[in-house]
C-alpha cells in the first residue's frame, strides 16, 4: 500500500554564520517519514541532528530544500509537529497540569476541556499524583515524563524528541523507551527521535537515519526488520549494532573532505 | 509505571538519616549552638548599640555643645513630643504619599518604556541614549530648572519622583526582558502560543524576579530623592522637618528626623523584600 508520508524533507541546506564566515551545519538533507512510523537519527555530536529537528519543527528556517507535515509547508513554529526537548523546559512557576494546559490554550477548546485532556495525557505517563507538583518538585525522569505529556496532549501526528532521554541514567531511560513504545502504539504518533545513543535507535525505531557531518548530511537509512517487542540480546540486534557502528566511524578521507 | 522515579533518586534516603541524627548530640554542644546563634542574631545590633553608647558618653562629658550634639535622652523626649503631637506622623504622611504618588505613576511608566527598550531593537537605537543622558542626571539635578518651569508646588516634587522611579525601573524592565532564556521564549513559539499570549504566559511570569528587584531599587533611590527635595524645596514632609531643626538650632529635631527618614527606609525595603519573596515562592523560584 502506497501512502503519502506524513514528514517530507528534501534538499534542505542550512548555514550559520559563525564569526561572519557561513559555517554549513546541514548540505541537502532528504528524509521522509510516514505515518505511524519511528525514525531514530543517530550520529556524531555536531553532525547537525539538532539543526534537522528545529528545521522540520520550523524554529529555523532552512536556506534552500522543502519540508512538508501532511503536505503542508513548515512555514512557522507550533504547525503540525510537538516538541520534546532534551532538556525538559518545563515553566517552574507553572504545576504539572499548568504546563500541560498551556500547551492546549492555542487549541480551540473550553477550559474544561483542557482540564480534562491534560489529566489523561499526565495520567497516561503515571504522573496523576503529582500533577500540582511544580517542576522542581519532580526528578529528572518525571520531569521528562511531564515534558513528554505536554507534546502528546496536542495530538499531533508527528511528534519530534531531541535526545529526550539524554540527561536520564541508563536503568531509567530504558524503562522511558518501554514506555514510549506504549504510548506509541496506543495512540498512533509518528515520531521522529534524535538520539546519540546507537541502542536507543535500535530498540525504538522502524529505521534508522544516520548522519555524519562536514557538512551535515544523511550518509544511510537502515531498515529494522526487528520484530516486536524487541530483546537486546539477539544476533540480529547485535549485527545491527555492529552495521550502525560502522556507518558512524568517519573513514579518514571523509574528515579531510 | 508510576513507582519509577520513587526508586530513581538516590539523594533522597540520606536526607532523613542525617536529620535523625541530630537529638543524639550532646546537650552541652546545642546549648552552645543556640548560644552561638543568640550571638549572630545580636550581631547587627552591636554597632548601633555602640554609636548610642558613644553618643551618650559625649553627651555626658559636655564634649560637644548640646546645641550641635544633643543627648539621646533629650533626643527621644523630642520624638515622644512630635509623635504625641502628631506632627511626626503628618510629615511623614506626606512624605510616603508623594512616594506612592511618584511610584504609582513613575514605575507603570518605567516598566512600558523599558519594555519598548527590551523588545525593540530601534527603539533602542533611537531613544536608548536619550534616555541615559537624562538617567544620568541625578533627580536633584533636575530640581533648579524645575523650580523654574513648575514653581515648588506639589508638582514640582512628583515629578522629581516619577523620574527617579522611571529610571531604575525602566532598566530592571528592560534588562528582565533580555534576561528571559530564549529557551522559554522558543517553548512559546513551538506551542504556537500567539504572540500575546507568549508576552502573558511565558515573557511576563519570567520576568517577575528581576522586576521586582528593579521596583525595590527604585523604591529606595526614590525615598532618597525625596527626603533631599524636601530638605532643598519643601514646606513639609520629613525632609522638611530636618530643615525646619536645624533653622531653628534645633538639633534634636534634626535628629528625629533622621530616625523617621531611617526607619521609614528599613520599614519599605523590608516590605518589598517580604512581596518579592512570596512572589518567588509563587513563582515556583528557590532562588
Ligand atoms: N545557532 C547556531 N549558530 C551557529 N552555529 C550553530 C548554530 N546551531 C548549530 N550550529 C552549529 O551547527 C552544527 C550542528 O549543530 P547541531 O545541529 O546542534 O548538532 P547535533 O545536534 O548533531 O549535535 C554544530 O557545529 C553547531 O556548532
Ligand atoms: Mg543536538
Amino acid at each position: 500500500m502506497k501512502t503519502s508520508p506524513l514528514l517530507s524533507v528534501s534538499g534542505v541546506s542550512k548555514s550559520f554564520p559563525v564569526n561572519g564566515v557561513p559555517f554549513r551545519a546541514l548540505a541537502d538533507v532528504g528524509l521522509e517519514l510516514r505515518r505511524n512510523e519511528i525514525i531514530a537519527v543517530i550520529g556524531a555530536s555536531g553532525c547537525g541532528k539538532s539543526t534537522l529537528l528545529r528545521c522540520i519543527a520550523g524554529l529555523e528556517t532552512p536556506d534552500s530544500g522543502t519540508l512538508a507535515i501532511a503536505g503542508v509547508p513548515v512555514t512557522t513554529a507550533g504547525q503540525g509537529s510537538a516538541v520534546v526537548f532534551q532538556d525538559h523546559r518545563l515553566l517552574p512557576w507553572l504545576t504539572v497540569r499548568g504546563n500541560v494546559e498551556l500547551a492546549l490554550e492555542p487549541l480551540a477548546m473550553t477550559a474544561a476541556e483542557r482540564q480534562a485532556r491534560a489529566a489523561r495525557y499526565i495520567a497516561l505517563v503515571g504522573l496523576d499524583a503529582f500533577a500540582e507538583s511544580y517542576p522542581r518538585q519532580l526528578s529528572g525522569g518525571m520531569a521528562q515524563r511531564a515534558a513528554i505529556a505536554r507534546a502528546l496532549a496536542v495530538e499531533t501526528d508527528l511528534v519530534l524528541m531531541d535526545e529526550p532521554f539524554g540527561a536520564l541514567d541508563s536503568i531509567l531511560r530504558t524503562r522511558m523507551q518501554e514506555e514510549l513504545l506504549k504510548i506509541w502504539r496506543a495512540h498512533q504518533v509518528s515520531i521522529l527521535i534524535v538520539t546519540h545513543d546507537i541502542e536507543e535507535a535500535l530498540y525504538l525505531a522502524d529505521r534508522v537515519v544516520v548522519m555524519r557531518p562536514g557538512p551535515g548530511h544523511v550518509h544511510e537509512v537502515v531498515e529494522l526488520a526487528l520484530p516486536r517487542p524487541r530483546s537486546r540480546d539477539t544476533e540480529a540486534f547485535s549485527q545491527l549494532r555492529g552495521h550502525l557502528l560502522a556507518a558512524l566511524a568517519q573513514t579518514p578521507a571523509e574528515v579531510v573532505a | 509505571m508510576s513507582d519509577l522515579s520513587v526508586s530513581t533518586v538516590p539523594g533522597q534516603g540520606a536526607a532523613p538519616l542525617a536529620r535523625r541524627a541530630r537529638p543524639a548530640r550532646q546537650p552541652a554542644l546545642r546549648r552552645a549552638r543556640t548560644l552561638q546563634r543568640a550571638a549572630f542574631r545580636a550581631l547587627p545590633w552591636l554597632s548601633p548599640l555602640a554609636g548610642l553608647l558613644l553618643w551618650q558618653l559625649a553627651a555626658e562629658c559636655a564634649l560637644v555643645s548640646e546645641h550641635i550634639l544633643p543627648a539621646p535622652g533629650r533626643v527621644l523626649a523630642t520624638l515622644g513630643e512630635l509623635s504625641h503631637s502628631g506632627e511626626l506622623w503628618s510629615a511623614a504622611r506626606i512624605s510616603l504619599w508623594r512616594l506612592t504618588v511618584g511610584l504609582l505613576i513613575g514605575a507603570p511608566l518605567g516598566f512600558l518604556f523599558g519594555l519598548l527598550l527590551g523588545a525593540s531593537p530601534r527603539a533602542e537605537d533611537w531613544l536608548g541614549p536619550s534616555f541615559r543622558a537624562i538617567a544620568a542626571v541625578p533627580a536633584l539635578g533636575w530640581i533648579p530648572v524645575l523650580i523654574l518651569l513648575v514653581g515648588i508646588d506639589e508638582v514640582l516634587k512628583v515629578i522629581i519622583l516619577i523620574k527617579a522611579c522611571f529610571v531604575p525601573v525602566a532598566i530592571a524592565s528592560r534588562d528582565a526582558w533580555r534576561a528571559v532564556p530564549a529557551r522559554y521564549a522558543e517553548l512559546g513559539r513551538v506551542l504556537g502560543l500567539s504572540p500575546l499570549r507568549q508576552l502573558w504566559r511565558i515573557r511576563l511570569p519570567a520576568m517577575v524576579p528581576t522586576l521586582f528587584s528593579g521596583l525595590r531599587l527604585a523604591s529606595g533611590q526614590a525615598f532618597v530623592s525625596l527626603v533631599t527635595c524636601e530638605m532643598l524645596a519643601a514646606t513639609d514632609g520629613l525632609g522638611y522637618l530636618m530643615v525646619w531643626g536645624r533653622t531653628l538650632f534645633q538639633m534634636d529635631l534634626v535628629i528625629v528626623g533622621m530616625i523617621a527618614v531611617g526607619s521609614a527606609g528599613i520599614a519599605l525595603d523590608r516590605l518589598l523584600r517580604g512581596g518579592e519573596r512570596a512572589l518567588r515562592a509563587r513563582m515556583g523560584d528557590d532562588g
